[in-house]
């Protein structure tokens, strides 16, 4: 079996992948992470923006928010993925250790289920609204269209997805593209029909009395949202065997194409303030089914690029439990991953989007403590260093093993990490407290919980024997 | 030997393992998503709004 045919088998399964079975160059890194990045969460995110921020300014902070929650995220998720080919789950081992890490992948199900879920809620809803506001349907069927097309979009994911992972380097780049291109379409038709200098003159919709704190709420959702990357960019740069040249596709992709659809919501926030970021419904209006074949095309390509790298990332994750590896094939593996979405998206699709907020919050408070840990391990303890033979032990005595499997740093690292993120912001009624105006609100919980996994690690007496049993055993 | 054991055996030495962050790729992450935004930011503190 040639190397490019093992390539698909090999990255469908637990195992780390070795340097000549990586096979994404920077396109089709850039292709995925954009490709993932691009969903019509962008729109209801820009919506957001357009309450507090104004369009230059909201453009900026969001665009600069992203960036900046890029350099966390990056900095944790990327090089030991690159490095040893492994993904997000697998790469928690050294800092929660190895039943520790089954934290990690029950909070990477949690949240990849509910940002699926997500995304196939808003495809049925924007697709059934489109055909709707199109005359193609009538409001009494809007409801079993809504979950009609989000069980099709799930139907879609499994296809592409049943054959592994080369579906991803394929169909990402064409998926990418044509989303970007159907974006900039958006762009200028909205720009055309408002006009640039409207959109530019028009008031935020509810701004807080405080500048400074609206503009710090806009950054903190742009810093939280690229931290919720965590989980998508471990299982993609896998891929490749290089951190360095992994940067710049996946700050492309992720930072830059997330952030110019996250400003046409904003964009369309502000002209159209009913729209709530989404620009479909208005563009239909506007332009008839012509502009409204753009939105529908946009909507699907977008929403189902985006879940089949989220079902990718989750099949990938539960494959790391050595029991589901054995006895679920990847088509099962897929399967299981798409079958709780399928349950919210047609059972509790209302009550799970009413509390969409709260979701979006628990992502944002726990995966910033995560990179914390993460990037505190790897760089200041290891070294960039990994034992790789004990990131795949799963017995006592391994490098990873701890106590009982547990690496206690690690958990106190999170919980400290949770508690200073609340410290400075309640997520779920967005009321700030002294000092995230200045820091936000991800950026301490990172730090405090990177400083307090450090400390921890050289305090607590067994876990320093541990650092210095792995540096014996680690080559120069 | 089983197929993971063969590629713990191939990653531990140092050739086959993909390359780590270096000097260059951390500056080129710290110039596009720190200083970039850092100065985005403080031009955008001046915005009216």
């Amino acid at each position: 079996m040639s190397e490019s045919n093992t390539s698909s088998v090999i990255a469908e399964d637990s195992l780390p992948m070795l340097p000549g079975q990586r096979s994404w160059g920077p396109l089709a890194l850039f292709g995925n992470s954009a490709s993932a990045a691009v969903a019509t969460w962008c729109f209801i995110t820009g919506g957001y923006v357009g309450y507090w921020l104004p369009a230059g300014k909201g453009a900026i902070a969001i665009t600069a928010g992203t960036l900046l929650g890029l350099f966390i995220m990056v900095l944790a998720a990327v090089p030991a993925s690159t490095r040893y080919g492994i993904e997000a789950v697998r790469s928690t081992r050294p800092q929660l250790g190895v039943r520790g890490s089954n934290v990690a992948l029950v909070l990477v199900m949690l949240i990849m289920a509910g940002w699926n879920a997500v995304l196939t809620i808003f495809l049925g809803r924007a697709a059934a609204s489109a055909l709707v506001t199109m005359g193609f349907l009538g409001e009494g069927a809007r409801g079993a269209a809504e979950t009609g097309f989000g069980i099709l979009g799930c139907a879609v994911v499994y296809v592409l997805l049943r054959r592994g992972p080369d579906t991803l380097r394929n169909v990402g780049p064409a998926i990418a593209i044509s989303v970007i291109a159907l974006s900039a379409a958006i762009m200028v038709i909205l720009v055309a029909n408002v006009g640039l200098d409207a959109i530019f003159a028009a008031r935020p919709l509810e701004p807080y009395p405080s500048g400074g704190l609206n503009y710090a709420l806009v950054v903190e959702l742009g810093i939280a949202g690229a931290i919720a990357w965590w989980p998508y960019v471990g299982g993609l740069t896998r891929f490749s065997t290089s951190t360095r040249k992994s940067i710049v596709p996946v700050v492309l992709g992720l930072g830059v194409t997330m952030s110019l659809v996250i400003i046409i919501g904003l964009f369309a926030s502000l002209a159209v303030p009913e729209s709530g970021g989404d620009p479909t419904a208005f563009l239909i209006k506007i332009g008839g089914p012509v502009f409204g074949v753009v939105a529908l095309g946009f909507i699907i390509l977008a929403n189902v690029g985006t879940t089949m790298i989220g079902v990718y990332v989750c099949a990938l994750a539960l494959k790391q439990v050595p029991a589901v590896d054995r006895r679920v094939s990847w088509k099962g593996s897929t399967a299981l991953s798409i079958l709780p979405v399928l349950v919210i998206l047609v059972f509790f699709a209302t009550p799970f989007m009413d509390n969409y907020g709260t979701f979006l919050a628990f992502a944002g408070v726990t995966l910033g403590p995560v990179c914390g840990i993460q990037i505190a391990d790897y760089y200041f303890i290891r070294r960039q260093r990994l034992d790789v033979r004990g990131l795949f032990s799963d017995k006592p005595g391994g490098a990873y093993w701890y106590f009982g499997g547990f690496n206690p740093a690690g958990f106190i690292g999170v919980v400290v990490g949770v508690a200073a993120y609340l410290a400075f912001l309640d997520p779920v009624h967005f009321i700030a407290q002294a000092g995230f105006e200045f820091l936000t609100a991800s950026i301490p919980a990172t730090a405090a919980a990177g400083i307090a996994y450090w400390i921890a690690m050289r305090a607590i007496p067994g876990l320093r024997r541990h650092q210095n049993e792995q540096a014996l055993r680690q080559p120069a | 030997m089983t197929e993971l054991e063969r590629r713990l055996d191939l990653l531990e030495a140092p050739e086959n393992q993909g390359q780590p962050l270096d000097r260059t790729g951390f500056s080129l992450l710290a110039v596009l998503t720190l200083v970039l935004p850092v100065m985005m930011l403080l031009v955008g503190q001046v915005l009216p709004g």
